[in-house]
């Protein structure tokens, strides 16, 4: 009996992850979409965000708007670098989920992305939560 | 003991070359008494690398000096203008173009020192970052900095050089690629408004997709009016304008503007078509999957269904199928609806018999023969479908759940019906001649039984039901003299008109030798003559004969048959008493060889029994990979002991029927031979 239980709780999570090829020919950057659950999608981003992939990021991350989402957690965790292109992008990002009426919440603790944030005076523009568990957790902004 | 570390590394003007630079500099400090300053000296690096990759354009020089205490790296490019003007009106940080020029500003938030200095070997931007330094974050300006005053700016503006005018204008492929347009209109502004020193540029755009003009960049400050005001050189459907604030609109200042709005306008219309060519191409895939799809059917009704199974809901939320009947009336064939509950509304208004709006608007579309709007039962367009120049129907499309069709998805929907048309077209005429050819095949059998006292015969034939052609069986009864019959069965090899045509000549010639009273051995042996004379390799055919003679009056009932069996399977001859056995011998197909022999066999049907001539149709129809075979038939047949022909017969088609679902793939012919019960 228990063992079904724990199959039940699981079935919905194994419905992700899917691999998307990054589309470059370079190995900058990659996004990997999860859908934990119809209303919610997770993105993990990993490499450097610049002038050259930021406007991947973008695409790659609009595009999971496409899904219709409740909630969108970019995990940025990954991310090496990321300098005002890709703060460009996280602000262009951010007024795509507002449209599309998805609630954006950033996933990370790394200086890479959080000082770049702070010192163009973004952090206050965005949900940004310790992991993504935390950032799944949270309740629902009204 | 201060320890000096000294890297020099040169990157060529592309995309990979801000990441080369940070790889570089993130090994040269890793294990360095530096390690805390890194970010803040990628971050900074990484954007003098980009402004000078996207910004001058050119290769690019990188020099890192660091001791134990403090590091300064300094970019060295060779573009035409100076990089600190970008300094010069920061834009807001969530404006939509804010990337641009804001390198720069965190440099100065960021850097205990930097400046920029134009000399001989090109424009030098550096900057220091001290340990324990000032953190001066979000407080541009903080850092002491020193500028030069730029060189490359005259104090009346006349046409600047050549390097500069290709500076002006040229942005590699390279970067147009990468980046998204307003990156690129938006640097291509930012060029323009420092050759021309101008207080700022502004591009609006109209892309004709409702949204009306919207700025796709600006740069410094405008005022209304501006000093030049332009209309940018866009083909149609788009429209822009784009806007330079100058302090002093000389005439050369005008004309660098014009040439300025010619490459904004080449920018624009390739990123526009670029787009228009992605949805032209994954258009282009859904046609071809449509083609496949198509490709794949034979039946009329099936062809007809995959339609709107295709359109719906890409290119419309509801789509129907109607197609003219032998009286040139249109009836609906196939319906789907993006809503299954809006399906029995929308068939009862697609009914050409109820509205005869609907019935004249479609009429006007079969006429025309393209495409044209119709608004009943709903908004939607609708096309004709022809092939071969002959009209077979329309296809009606609803709009979609937010919007008309546009002029895209109409082309779409043509292509679909264009595609659909010939399919239909094949469909139809294959259903016709499997028609005619069952036509053809029954008209070779004979239409009734001889009803004779002394012989109880039936029949049945059972055409295939799946594969586009009939099969060449046959079987015959012809009077040869008072109380004696001859019954023929037989299997024509081949399909279709031409083994059917086949068919009625070997049951004539059968006819014509029997009439004039040749023996049934002796009729096969003259008939593998003619058919071997006709030299086709393909044409042979297997043929029992049973001459049946009642016997003389006066003397008890039953039946004398001799049977001869050319290639043909053995019939079944069934007891009145109970018990069933096969009987006669093979014998060669007539056709085959030259060398053609069979064997006659007499036997006696006493009252009660019936023999039973059947084509390989029955003995071979399948259960999967299991056949029926002859000894299920011969225990079929046993237990219809008792039974009169007709019954026997019917008994076996229920058999038949019941060992298998799958479509018949073969015709089965039945002829049984009875002697009347007395």
């Amino acid at each position: 009996m228990a063992e079904r239980l724990t199959l039940a709780y699981r079935a919905p999570m194994r419905m992700g992850p899917t691999l998307e090829p990054s589309g470059g020919g370079d190995d900058q950057l990659s996004v990997r979409t999860e859908r934990p659950d119809p209303g919610t999608t997770v993105l993990h981003v990993r490499g450097e965000v610049d002038m050259l992939t930021s406007s991947r990021l973008q695409t790659s991350i609009e595009q999971s708007l496409d899904a219709e989402p409740q909630v969108l957690v970019v995990d940025l965790e990954d991310v090496g670098f990321l300098g005002t292109s890709g703060l460009a992008a996280l602000i262009q990002i951010r007024g795509a989920a507002r449209l599309a009426g998805a609630e954006l919440r950033l996933a990370c603790t790394n200086r890479q992305v959080l000082r770049p944030l702070a010192l163009a005076g973004l952090t206050g523009l965005f949900s940004i939560y310790e992991s993504v568990p935390a950032a799944l957790d949270a309740q629902l902004a009204e | 003991m201060q320890s000096v570390l000294e890297r020099r590394l040169r990157l060529p003007a592309g995309n990979q070359s801000p990441m080369l630079a940070r790889r570089a500099l993130r090994d040269a400090l890793q294990d360095s008494e530096l390690g805390d300053l890194i970010e803040d000296a990628l971050l900074l690096t990484s954007e003098l690398c980009e402004n000078a990759v996207l910004h001058a354009g050119t290769g690019f020089e990188l020099l890192l000096t660091a001791t134990d205490t403090e590091l300064t790296i300094a970019v060295t490019d060779q573009g035409p203008t100076a990089m600190e003007l970008n300094l010069a009106k920061p834009r807001p940080l969530t404006d939509r173009m804010a990337t641009n020029g804001r390198g720069l500003v965190l440099v100065d938030a960021l850097a205990d020192a930097w400046g920029t200095r134009h000399d001989t070997d090109g424009h030098h931007v550096w900057f220091t970052l001290r340990r324990g330094g000032t953190d001066t974050a979000g407080d541009p300006g903080s850092a002491t900095h020193e500028t030069e005053p730029p060189a490359t700016t005259p104090p009346t503006l006349t046409w600047p050089n050549v390097s500069t005018c290709r500076w002006l204008l040229h942005l590699s492929n390279e970067r147009v690629a990468t980046l998204p347009l307003p990156s690129v209109i938006g640097e291509l502004a930012r060029r323009l408004c420092e050759v021309l020193v101008a207080e700022g540029v502004g591009v609006w755009v109209d892309f004709d997709d409702g949204n009306g003009e919207q700025e796709l960049a600006s740069h410094g400050q405008l005022t209304e009016p501006a000093s030049i005001d332009l209309p940018l050189p866009l083909a149609a459907p788009l429209a822009g304008r784009f806007r330079v604030q100058l302090d002093l609109p000389t005439p050369s200042a005008v004309e660098i503007a014009e040439l300025c709005a010619q490459r904004l306008a080449l920018a624009i219309e390739s990123d526009w078509l670029r787009g228009a060519d992605r949805r032209r191409w994954s258009w282009m895939t859904y046609l071809a999957e449509t083609s496949e799809l198509l490709a794949h059917s034979l039946d009329v009704e099936l062809t007809a269904a995959i339609v709107p199974q295709i359109v719906v809901p890409r290119i419309g939320q509801w789509c129907a199928v109607h197609l003219l009947d032998g009286h040139g009336q249109l009836d609906l064939a196939a319906l789907t609806h993006t809503d299954e509950t809006e399906l029995p509304e929308l068939r009862k208004g697609l009914d050409t018999a109820q509205s005869d709006q609907l019935r004249s608007q479609l009429d006007g579309v079969l006429r025309g023969g393209g495409a044209a709007p119709i608004n009943v039962p709903g908004d939607g367009i609708a096309v004709a479908l022809t092939a071969r120049g002959q009209a077979l129907g329309t296809v009606t499309v609803g709009r979609l759940a937010d919007r008309a069709h546009n002029p895209e998805e109409i082309m779409v929907i043509s292509d679909v019906a264009r595609r659909a048309a010939p399919a239909i077209d094949n469909a139809q005429r294959n259903a016709t001649s499997v028609e005619t050819s069952q036509a053809l095949q029954q008209a070779l059998l004979p239409r009734a039984l001889p009803d004779s006292d002394g012989v109880d015969f039936a029949a049945a034939y059972l055409p295939a039901t799946t594969g586009a052609d009939v099969g060449g069986d046959f079987y015959d009864v012809v009077p040869v003299s008072p109380g004696r019959w001859l019954v023929s069965i037989g299997d024509v090899c081949g399909k279709g008109a031409r083994a059917a045509a086949r068919t009625g000549q070997v049951r004539e010639f059968v006819r014509v030798l029997v009439r004039e009273g040749h023996p049934p051995a002796r009729v096969l042996e003259l008939l593998n003559d003619v058919m071997m004379e006709a030299q086709d390799p393909h044409q042979f055919c297997t043929v029992a004969l049973a001459m049946v003679t009642e016997p003389p009056a006066g003397q008890p009932g039953g039946l004398s048959v001799e049977l001869v069996l050319a290639g043909h399977d053995q019939p079944v001859l069934v007891h009145a008493d109970g018990g069933a056995e096969l009987v006669g011998r093979h014998g060669t197909a007539a056709g085959l060889v030259s060398d053609f022999t069979v064997y006659p066999t007499h036997h006696v049907l006493v009252p009660g029994d019936v023999l039973v001539t059947y084509t390989d149709g029955i003995t071979e129809r399948r259960r999967g990979r299991e056949e029926f075979g002859h000894d299920r038939l011969v225990s079929t047949i046993a237990r219809a002991a008792g039974l009169n022909a007709a019954g026997v017969v019917s008994m076996l088609r229920v058999a038949v029927d019941e060992f298998s679902n799958a479509g018949q793939r073969d015709d089965i012919a039945v002829m049984a031979i009875g002697a009347p019960a007395t």
